[in-house]
């Protein structure tokens, strides 16, 4: 059969409602289906209290992020600092919560940036083939150098600030973006419909919008969700080194990166923004496979 | 004047060693109201042709030399520009697989009024409606709840009504018809024939009919056209061919119908046509049939026979022809 990749040439609401009555819309079956696994429903918890405690984080944080407190410098867990202090004394908790904004932030617009880039590029390669070659040996070319590498590379030459940790994970992951669209395209550039409607007339815009970006955009949410842990990390990795966000914000990185020198004093700096990492990191990789499952035709039937 | 003349068109794909003639010198006209059925095995080029006169042959093939005149216009010197605005208003097309043809995100009602909309600059309600009579006129029930509906929510007989919908909604002069019926059941390929030859003598619209089934052929057409290796080989009405064929190759394909009805030794095997279709980037100096003819003599494998007239409107290529 043509759609023999996975995914491709079917789509969300084709999919979903194929098997469904027609009032139920798609975005509610696909909730549904999604959190009847039982990990992924408690992934998408995990991911709803983090963004909740992001967006919260100048309300319910206890302390200013900032706010120093000598006397109780790198303080056990305690009532009064529930995750300790830190070596200046200030509150490991507060730090968290500001530092989920820096981290959610970044990641989101990494996935904004390199998700509009990439798809618009690997649209544009897959069905104008004259642009092809060029596009996917500058990608092939981007995709040689390991993430980190090119994002350290990229902020030596930016110089350290927020925006431009977002400028550099952008670049850096925008090939892999327009790698999956490319694919994609390519898949349904190649199925009838397309042809049918440079049959009747399309140009090539109106197909590229119309006809093929529609049907990328199930296999485009699953990669964006794997893209948004991959920039989290990525920035933590960035921070931790030194060459991201200015050690000044707090962010999940930047706390690990201070907190290695009194590793063997106080575990609890480390523990705090790593388990932050690793459950944020973990409950987006969990949605993203289950997103993968539940958009795929031929996985439907497992239940 | 005909509706459509295709004159000595040839098309190539530029393989990495080779270059496949796809279609070497095609030849032949359409006129208002009249179905011309082009018939030939997978690889004769039928295809290739009806995607040359849309101008949509994929790379690396391309048209190499010819005249496609629509209307006395010639499509193959236009601009890509110009080219759009033929496809979908002057000549509608119809593919094979219903199931795949369709957008499976948009509404047939949405597919439907998008030609409209391109070509005639429709507004969106006017559209809709338009696209909602043409769905009534492919004799499609309840029309309004249809076209609310997408792809998936429909049978493969309705799809096709629906592909038919989109080709002519702009009542287009010429239609192409790629094996429309060849993924479809026998009683829902014997409506969708039906349905378009109502369409066909409503309209007055010329049709260009491909298709492997010389069944069909016999249902829809005027005349025929027999395509082997990339050349027109027999063209004539469909009474004479089908009575007298003149081509070696159209009385094999002729022969190896079965007939219902008939009583057959069952030893007796169907007749076919031994060996293969040269791959068309290594054809013969000659016929291209004459490796598989019992008639074929040494000239027939030095030179590609002339095209010659058997009779008004009635063309082979084959030099035997007056002994058949």
């Amino acid at each position: 059969m043509r759609h023999s990749i996975r995914g491709f040439g079917t789509s969300v609401s084709a999919t979903l409602a194929a098997a469904a009555p027609r009032h139920v819309s798609p975005a509610r079956l696909l909730l549904r289906r999604l959190v009847r696994r039982k990990l992924v429903l408690l992934s998408l918890l995990v991911l709803a209290l983090v963004f909740a405690a992001a967006a919260a984080a100048p309300w319910v944080a206890p302390y200013a992020p900032q706010r120093m407190d000598i006397l109780h410098r790198l303080a056990a867990p305690s009532a009064l600092h529930w995750f300790g202090s830190d070596d200046f004394g200030r509150d490991v908790l507060s730090r968290c919560l500001w530092g989920a904004r820096t981290s959610l932030t970044v990641g989101l617009l990494v996935v904004v940036i390199a998700g509009l880039a990439g798809t618009a590029l690997g649209v544009a390669a897959g069905y104008l083939r004259r642009l092809d070659g060029v596009l996917m040996r500058v990608t092939d070319a981007m995709m040689a150098f390991p993430d980190i590498l090119l994002a350290i590379a990229l902020m030596a030459a930016l110089g350290a600030s927020a925006a431009n940790v977002v400028i550099a994970l952008g670049v850096v992951y925008t090939p892999r973006v327009a790698r999956v669209a490319r694919g994609g395209t390519l898949v349904l550039r190649e199925l009838q419909f397309v042809e049918a409607a440079e049959a009747l007339g399309a140009g090539g815009r109106r197909i590229m919008l119309v006809h093929l970006l529609p049907n990328l955009l199930s296999a485009l949410l699953v990669q964006c969700t794997f893209l948004f842990a991959a920039s989290i990390l990525t920035e933590a990795g960035l921070s931790f080194l030194g060459a991201g966000v200015p050690p000044t914000v707090p962010t999940w990185g930047n706390m690990i990166a201070a907190a290695q020198q009194y590793m063997d004093r106080a575990q609890w700096l480390i523990l705090a923004p790593g388990l932050c990492i690793v459950l944020t990191v973990l409950a987006l990789q969990v949605v993203g496979d289950g997103l993968r499952d539940a958009l795929d035709p031929k996985l439907r039937r497992i239940r | 004047m005909s509706l459509l003349q295709v004159r000595e068109l040839r098309t190539e794909f530029q393989l990495e060693d080779a270059v496949a003639r796809a279609v070497d010198g095609v030849s032949f006209d359409v006129a208002r109201g009249e179905t011309l059925a082009v018939v030939g095995e997978s690889g004769s080029g039928k295809s290739v042709a009806a995607l040359s006169i849309m101008r949509l042959v994929p790379p690396p093939g391309g048209t190499t030399g010819g005249e496609v005149l629509l209307a006395g216009r010639n499509l193959l010197s236009l601009r890509e520009r110009e080219m759009r605005r033929v496809r979908g208003a002057e000549i509608g097309m119809i593919f094979q697989e219903p199931m795949s043809c369709l957008n499976p995100l948009l509404t047939v009602g949405e597919q439907v009024a998008e030609t409209v909309r391109l070509h005639r600059g429709l507004g969106r309600s006017a559209a809709w409606r338009h696209a909602e009579e043409m769905l009534a006129r492919v004799n499609i029930p309840e029309p309004r709840r249809r076209a609310a509906d997408y792809p998936h929510h429909l049978s493969g007989g309705m799809r096709q009504r629906v592909m038919i919908a989109i080709a002519l909604a702009c009542s287009p002069p010429l239609l192409i018809a790629d094996e429309p019926t060849t993924a479809l059941d026998v009683t829902i390929q014997a409506q969708i024939l039906e349905l378009m030859r109502a369409l066909q003598s409503e309209l007055g619209m010329g049709m260009l009919f491909i298709t492997h089934d010389l069944g069909v052929v016999a249902q829809v057409a005027d005349r025929v056209a027999v395509m082997y290796a990339g050349r027109v080989v027999e063209q004539g009405t469909v009474g004479e061919v089908f009575a007298r064929p003149l081509h070696p190759y159209t009385r094999a394909l002729l022969r190896a119908i079965p007939r219902a009805g008939e009583r057959r030794d069952p030893a007796r095997l169907l007749p076919a046509i031994p060996g293969q279709v040269p791959s068309a980037a290594a054809l013969p100096p000659g016929c291209a049939f004459a490796p598989r003819c019992a008639l074929a003599t040494a000239q027939c494998r030095a030179a590609v026979p002339p095209e010659e007239a058997a009779g008004p409107g009635r063309l082979v290529r084959c030099i035997r022809w007056r002994e058949a």
